[in-house]
């Protein structure tokens, strides 16, 4: 691989993060989509991120309020000294 | 068609805690005769949200549970200065970071993270991975991330340093936009960039610490 290549590389490994948080411009999109369409070792480190970020939302937004919260929080809201 | 799809978010987020200068709606918060209402049909609807945010917060469900009364009583007693039509759930997520800092980590000190050389610039561990799994006759997949169960995911986000747990979880789990977590945070967009950037790469560790005492890569079995 040239040292041209590796910095194309290195460059949209970085951008990867901003990539997935939609954060970058459509430029930018485009010029990250555009290498990992070209460029195989990139789109793995790609889906491995997209991979890890979608494990950590899948299990940490699985808990649900306690069922009796709610009626606690609407409980206490309406007492007197509150108003 | 590329592979890979991703698109820009739709605009600029309006700023959370500053008042619409929008000359159709002069007065600003919720009418105090619309806030019960408001609060019910409105600000409940963020509960689980808050809930679970909160629990990986205080890492206890009986904290998570305080924690989360006090910001909706807070929420409530200051609707007033809620302008609808801006992001109420940005709004409810900064009145929990401000809860929790002010009751849960006045008396902790916030543990450094010094150690971390980030100074390799590579910002995934995905090439070092790999090829220990290759050498390992496999693939990242299916020696690392197919064996994390819920817990073992939650125990590694729970040991992040607070403020990069918080900054990753408005990110990942919550899907905050960068100016929404510097809002949220009181700190600069480049501040929220830095710890995601921190906290992800923390996060990959400790997984792979994880993955390597229960038997992947380097360890005899």
């Amino acid at each position: 691989m040239d040292d041209e290549a590796k910095t194309r590389c290195a460059q949209t490994v970085k951008l990867l993060g901003e990539f997935l948080d939609r954060e970058l411009t459509t430029c930018e999109i485009e010029t990250v989509q555009g290498h990992l369409d070209r460029c195989p070792p990139c789109l793995k480190v790609y889906r491995f991120e997209e991979r890890v970020r979608r494990l950590v939302r899948v299990h940490c937004a699985s808990d649900c309020a306690p069922s009796d919260l709610r009626e606690q929080i609407l409980a206490r809201l309406k007492r007197p000294s509150l108003s | 068609m590329p592979v890979v799809t991703v698109v820009p978010r739709q605009g600029y987020s309006q700023s959370v805690m500053t008042l619409s200068e929008s000359p159709r709606q002069p007065r600003a918060g919720v009418p105090p005769e619309e806030r019960e209402s408001f609060f019910e049909r409105e600000v409940m609807q963020h509960l689980d949200a808050l809930y679970r945010t909160a629990l990986r917060m205080t890492r206890n469900p009986q904290d998570a549970e305080d924690l989360v009364q006090e910001t909706m009583l807070r929420a409530f007693r200051f609707l007033d200065r809620f302008e609808p039509g801006t992001n109420l759930r940005a709004w409810l997520f900064k009145i929990l970071t401000n809860t929790y800092i002010n009751r849960y980590r006045k008396a902790s000190s916030e543990p450094r993270v010094d150690s971390l050389d980030d100074s390799d610039g590579e910002t995934s561990l995905y090439r070092y991975l790999d090829n220990e799994a290759a050498s390992r006759g496999g693939s990242v997949e299916a020696q690392v991330l197919d064996r994390f169960a819920e817990q073992d995911i939650k125990t590694a986000i729970e040991a992040l340093p607070p403020q990069y747990r918080i900054t990753v979880l408005l990110a990942d789990v919550e899907g905050f936009s960068y100016n929404d977590i510097a809002e949220i945070t009181n700190v600069k967009k480049g501040t929220v960039m830095s710890r995601l950037f921190r906290g992800r790469r923390l996060l990959q560790k400790a997984l792979v610490d994880q993955a390597r005492s229960a038997g992947f890569a380097g360890g005899k079995q």
